[in-house]
């Protein structure tokens, strides 16, 4: 399986990491806790978006940060957003007669907190400047050989359910939650 | 001229500034909490997507169509039809005051790009 959830997760997470640092914030691998951002020195990012892989079950490792401090090893600095593939891949129809790939789709969640309604606004409307238009098409590759990645087709972002939610609740961290629920398809 | 990031703390103080503005407004304090968010909420809105225009050099038509937007959609809802016109106004002009402001920050941002 070429487009594999690892695959899938990883390529999509780094592609939502460039188009963040583009957009001028900053990203924070939250496994190595690598920085990175693409003012070259000659800006200060916007802010600094914390990539994680899966979020912690207690709200009370989700943290804020002031300027310049670093999170704990447990804690998650907002804000903060994970890639998920939350759902098994569903094969939609044969390619063809006589064909032995199939039309796929698959569910993509992106999903996290912002630290205040500003910033929740802010992702959400580059969630859908990013994704939200037709025919959009993200890369994918194969990382079987992680030193030597292979592109793949790219797949198409077919439906797009962008959105947030103000929590009723007196953790100030978790309260601008945000998400983009994405529908991909690829032949495979 | 200001950079994006003084821009952005420019709005969010503006948005702060309105907040306490409506908190401590007589009519909308007695509004029920949802109806009350549902202004809040549009106001913070529009000075976030004016301020973007801002930043990108639109907006030359703003005014006008964003007054009409905002005095269409207060004159519409549920929670201020009963209210006076003036009581109405005043609500729409302030609206319109602070996504004006906004837009001007963005202009200020634009300017520096």
């Amino acid at each position: 399986m070429l487009y594999s959830v690892t695959n899938v997760q990883t390529s999509l997470t780094l592609d939502l990491a460039s188009r963040l640092r583009a957009a001028g914030y900053a990203v924070r691998w939250q496994t190595s806790g690598l920085v990175e951002d693409e003012t070259a020195g000659l800006g200060t990012p916007r802010a600094t978006v914390t990539l994680v892989k899966e979020a912690p079950a207690t709200p009370e490792h989700i943290v804020r940060l002031n300027e310049g401090d670093t999170p704990g090893e447990h804690e998650v600095a907002i804000p903060a957003l994970s890639l998920h593939l939350p759902a098994p891949e569903q094969k939609m129809k044969r390619l063809g007669l006589g064909h032995t790939e199939f039309f796929r789709q698959r569910d993509i969640l992106i999903d996290g907190l912002a630290q205040d309604e500003f910033e929740q606004t802010d992702l959400e409307a580059l969630f859908n400047t990013w994704y939200g238009g037709s025919g959009v098409l993200l890369s994918v590759s194969d990382y079987t050989d992680e030193e030597n990645p292979v592109s793949l087709a790219p797949v198409e972002v077919i439906r797009a359910v962008i959105g947030t939610e103000e929590a009723e609740t007196e953790i100030d961290a978790v309260r601008y939650y945000l998400f983009a629920r994405l529908t991909i398809e690829y032949v495979e | 001229m200001l950079s994006q990031r003084e821009g952005e703390a420019r709005v969010r103080s503006i948005q702060k500034r309105f907040l306490s503005w409506i908190e401590s407004h007589p009519v909308l304090q007695t509004l029920p909490p949802e109806e009350f968010n549902d202004i809040r909420r549009r106001v913070f809105r529009s000075t976030f997507f004016a301020f973007r225009l801002g930043v990108v050099g639109l907006g030359d038509e703003i005014p006008d169509g964003l007054f009409q937007q905002f005095f269409g959609w207060m004159t519409q809802h549920v929670a201020l039809r009963g209210l006076l016109p003036s009581v109405t106004m005043q609500i729409a002009e302030r609206c319109l005051a602070v996504t004006l402001e906004a837009f001007w920050v963005g202009a200020q941002v634009n300017d520096a790009l």
